[in-house]
């Protein structure tokens, strides 16, 4: 009992803390979420995987909805779904493999649970399928059975899979900032904007061993392009700022521009810091390759189906300040914090699993998360 | 563009015209030839039955004519050579052998030679022959067609390889996969536009093979298919609802107003010479849905307007590209240009295993689509159309449309029915296995083939 109500006050916690935007930030949202995740499948009494997946996705559906801009959330969530369901069909077959060896009937074996909740129209051709995967395991393992190698099966181990999650996620930076090196060369001239840490760590480790320079846009009205630039001037990299409006004028002499987002939605387009797209659509003008840097957990399976859904109008106060008060009277101010910038604009997207096309990321949505929870 | 019954003589030209046998002969045989070869060559269509029994149906009457002439010589082996069919072979062959035993058994065989057999009597003794092979597929297909319009066509050849399966007497396995093969075959070429039913009997008979490696007895095998066939359509029919519920989360909410309700208007192209738009506006306004029909030509006027395009697909093939009605190509390529999103909705029985580089590359395609006319032909076309245009210039009246049919005849004929869109105007892909971009169809397509 006291586990369960445990449970509620880490739930609830962290549900009023992305509310009240505590814990804000791809990153830092999605270890919260993950850790959360794992302390309810690990508390919580569950005996058969349907009431775990049905427990998980209660609780994801609070975080989710508590804080609908954060998709990240969601991403975790799907993703430890995928996780539980990948160990379940695992133990599945391997007990219709025991079946099957009893049971020479294809038939009968073809009910068996392994595909039971799928819904489209083909899953009867898959069924069919896994029943004769299943066939030809039978042959080998009977020869296992001889050798009298019986009986030896763990059991899934969900936990541990979701721990080695939790540690893929600590390492994400490092496994992006390792390929620094076969993006930037000498020489080059690299324009960002915003303040992302995967692209100040990328440039930073290129910077270790290649001299380039950097063209920062300020990002207004926050300015997070300055304190990129501090921080990139440190390290002794050749930084220069520049104002959101020259982007297009100083874009002819960029090599390369290299951007860090918020969220990638399924089709590829990018959620990222308003002023992304203006720095995309300039260097499609100029044929300047554009490079995104992101881990996968920022990668979503959810479509944009209007551009605003998912942006956030921040207050105004940046733009115009309130001291000035005869124009915040008469004008409309407005100050999203997003923009969405369509797949045509982005070359390339390096993950911590590599570099994919925009062509691509259909299929790492499919290998990270199951097609059933894309609605959670 | 030629019809079978065009080339497919008639019985009685046989029975009561020629007078020496040999003459008839050769001139079955020259028959034979030509629909042979423009069957082969797929000038021809079949419009009132299956083509196989018509072929039987003029078989049957050489055999007549033969028998007529008292000739005890077998020509059974020149036919077949002629006819590269085996269907049809073994219909020559039994023709034959029967109308040949019952000259011997009977004396009435003589009378029913004497007068001329109508194509019904014929027909009539053709089924009679083999039933396996005389189920015709074709027919209970466009009754499944007929019976309910709004069935989709490949779930409508899906059904009829089931009630094919039903009606088989093969016995062994291999007979069995080869029997419904060829129906399926027999099925595609029955319609000029074979696309999206192929589709559907792809999927069955891939399905059939699947499952076909793991049976030993065959009658439980063909139970099984016919169970899990009607399985596969009525989820297919399912389908469609799902398809609808992805789709409409992309249609924009002008007013935002009550919960999931949304307000939205259509504009739907006339889309020539099916003039399916004009039905479907027909269903929009009947469920409350403002649509509006605008000319094909009208396409690239309206586009401004438009916030996005949804069209829908006889098949995808492997590179996630469409074929469709005329006129979708151009529509993807005015959308593009507008920069306006292009949605496909479709559902996934109507992937296909085709990979078409260019309009051309399509099955429908023909080599006398948009054949030019002879010489002759269009010399008179050309000063038809200047005298025409002319007139146009001289009093800014409407053309005369009376000149030009007399004309032009028959262009709609001798056009494409359908088009290939190129995957890179298409923006999204809307199924029941979710929503796609194009280039995510092969990975569904390989799932689905090679596992």
């Amino acid at each position: 009992m006291t586990n369960s109500r445990d449970l509620k006050a880490q739930t609830e916690s962290l549900v009023g803390r992305l509310r009240r935007r505590q814990v804000t930030g791809s990153f830092s949202v999605s270890l919260a979420t993950a850790f959360l995740l794992r302390s309810v499948i690990s508390t919580t009494r569950w005996t058969d995987v349907d009431t775990l997946i049905k427990l998980v996705k209660n609780v994801g559906r609070k975080l989710v909805q508590a804080q609908p801009s954060e998709l990240a959330v969601g991403n975790i969530v799907r993703h430890v779904l995928r996780v539980i369901r990948d160990a379940s069909n695992d133990e599945a077959t391997e007990a219709s493999f025991m079946e099957h060896a009893e049971d020479k009937n294809l038939f009968t074996s073809q009910s068996h649970s392994v595909f039971k909740q799928s819904t489209s129209l083909l899953d009867y051709s898959a069924k069919d399928s896994s029943a004769r995967s299943a066939g030809f395991y039978t042959s080998s393992s009977s020869m296992i059975n001889l050798l009298g190698d019986n009986g030896l099966r763990q059991p899934p181990n969900i936990i541990q899979e979701i721990n080695e999650m939790i540690n893929e996620l600590e390492n994400m930076y490092v496994n992006i900032w390792d390929q620094a090196m076969e993006h930037i060369h000498t020489n080059e001239i690299i324009m960002t904007l915003g303040s992302s840490k995967t692209v100040e760590g990328f440039l930073k480790a290129a910077a270790k061993k290649r001299k380039f320079s950097v063209v920062v846009a300020e990002t207004s009205p926050r300015y997070l392009g300055h304190d990129l630039a501090l921080s990139l001037c440190q390290v002794g990299i050749d930084t220069t700022v520049i104002s959101d409006s020259a982007i297009f004028a100083v874009m002819s002499r960029v090599n390369k521009v290299i951007l860090g987002t918020h969220a990638v939605l399924a089709n590829g387009g990018l959620i990222a810091i308003s002023g992304t797209r203006l720095m995309a659509a300039a260097a499609k003008h100029h044929s300047t390759p554009v490079v995104v840097c992101m881990g996968l957990y920022k990668l979503s399976p959810l479509f944009l189906y209007d551009e605003d859904s998912f942006n956030d109008l921040e207050s105004p106060e940046n733009v115009l300040s309130f001291d000035e008060g005869d124009l915040v009277d008469k004008a409309t101010i407005l100050n999203p914090y997003y923009d969405y910038v369509s797949p045509e604009l982005v070359d390339l997207y390096i993950t911590n699993t590599g570099g994919h096309p925009p062509s691509y990321l259909y299929r790492l949505i499919n290998e990270n998360y199951d097609p059933e929870d894309t609605v959670i | 563009m030629r019809w079978a019954r065009d080339i497919y003589p008639s019985s009685d030209t046989y029975s009561e015209s020629e007078t020496t046998w040999e003459k008839g002969i050769e001139k079955a045989k020259r028959n034979f030839r030509d629909l042979a070869e423009a069957y082969s060559l797929g000038k021809v269509i079949d419009r009132g039955g299956s083509k196989v029994s018509r072929l039987a149906m003029s078989k049957v009457a050489i055999s007549v004519y033969r028998l007529n002439k008292g000739c005890e010589r077998i020509l059974t082996k020149e036919f077949i050579e002629i006819i590269p069919y085996p269907i049809l072979n073994s219909n020559v062959r039994t023709e034959i052998e029967k109308l040949y035993n019952s000259r011997i058994n009977t004396s009435s065989t003589t009378m029913a030679i004497k007068k001329p057999l109508t194509p019904q009597s014929i027909s009539s003794i053709v089924d009679v022959d083999d039933d396996s092979q005389q189920f015709d597929i074709v027919n209970c297909y466009k009754g499944f067609l007929e019976a309910n319009p709004d069935i989709p066509m490949p779930i409508a050849a899906i059904e009829s390889l089931i009630e094919f399966i039903k009606h088989s007497k093969a016995t062994t396995l291999s007979e069995f996969m080869k029997s419904l093969e060829e129906g399926s075959e027999s099925l595609k070429s029955s319609t000029r536009n074979s696309i999206s039913l192929s589709a559907g009997t792809d999927l069955f008979l891939r399905f059939v093979t699947r499952t076909s490696h793991d049976v030993t007895n065959l009658d439980a095998c063909k139970e099984h298919l016919m169970e899990s066939g009607k399985v596969l359509v009525e989820k297919a029919i399912a389908v469609r609802h799902k398809v609808a519920e992805l789709g409409v989360q992309f249609i924009k909410d002008d007013a935002r107003a009550a919960a999931c309700k949304k307000r939205f208007k259509v504009y739907v192209t006339e889309s020539r010479p099916s003039s399916l738009g004009l039905r479907s506006v027909k269903t929009l306004r009947k469920s409350g849905i403002p649509a509006t029909v605008i000319l094909d030509t009208a396409v690239g006027y309206v586009i401004g307007k438009v916030d996005a395009v949804f069209v829908g697909a006889e098949g995808v093939v492997e590179n996630g590209g469409l074929i469709n009605a005329i006129g979708t190509y151009q529509l993807a390529i005015v959308a593009k240009a507008a920069n306006k999103p292009f949605y496909a909705v479709l559902e996934s029985y109507k992937f296909l295993r085709l990979f078409p580089l260019n309009q051309y590359d399509l099955p429908t395609h023909t080599p006398d689509l948009l054949s030019f006319p002879d010489l002759d032909n269009r010399f008179s076309h050309i000063s038809g159309h200047m005298r025409i245009s002319d007139k146009y210039e001289h009093n800014h009246k409407q053309v005369d449309s009376k000149d030009e049919t007399d004309e032009v005849e028959d262009y709609e004929s001798n056009n494409p029915t359908v088009d290939y869109t190129p995957p890179e105007y298409i923006t999204l892909l809307c199924t029941d296995l979710g929503v796609l971009t194009p280039s995510g169809v092969s990975d569904e397509l390989i799932k689905l083939h090679l596992y």
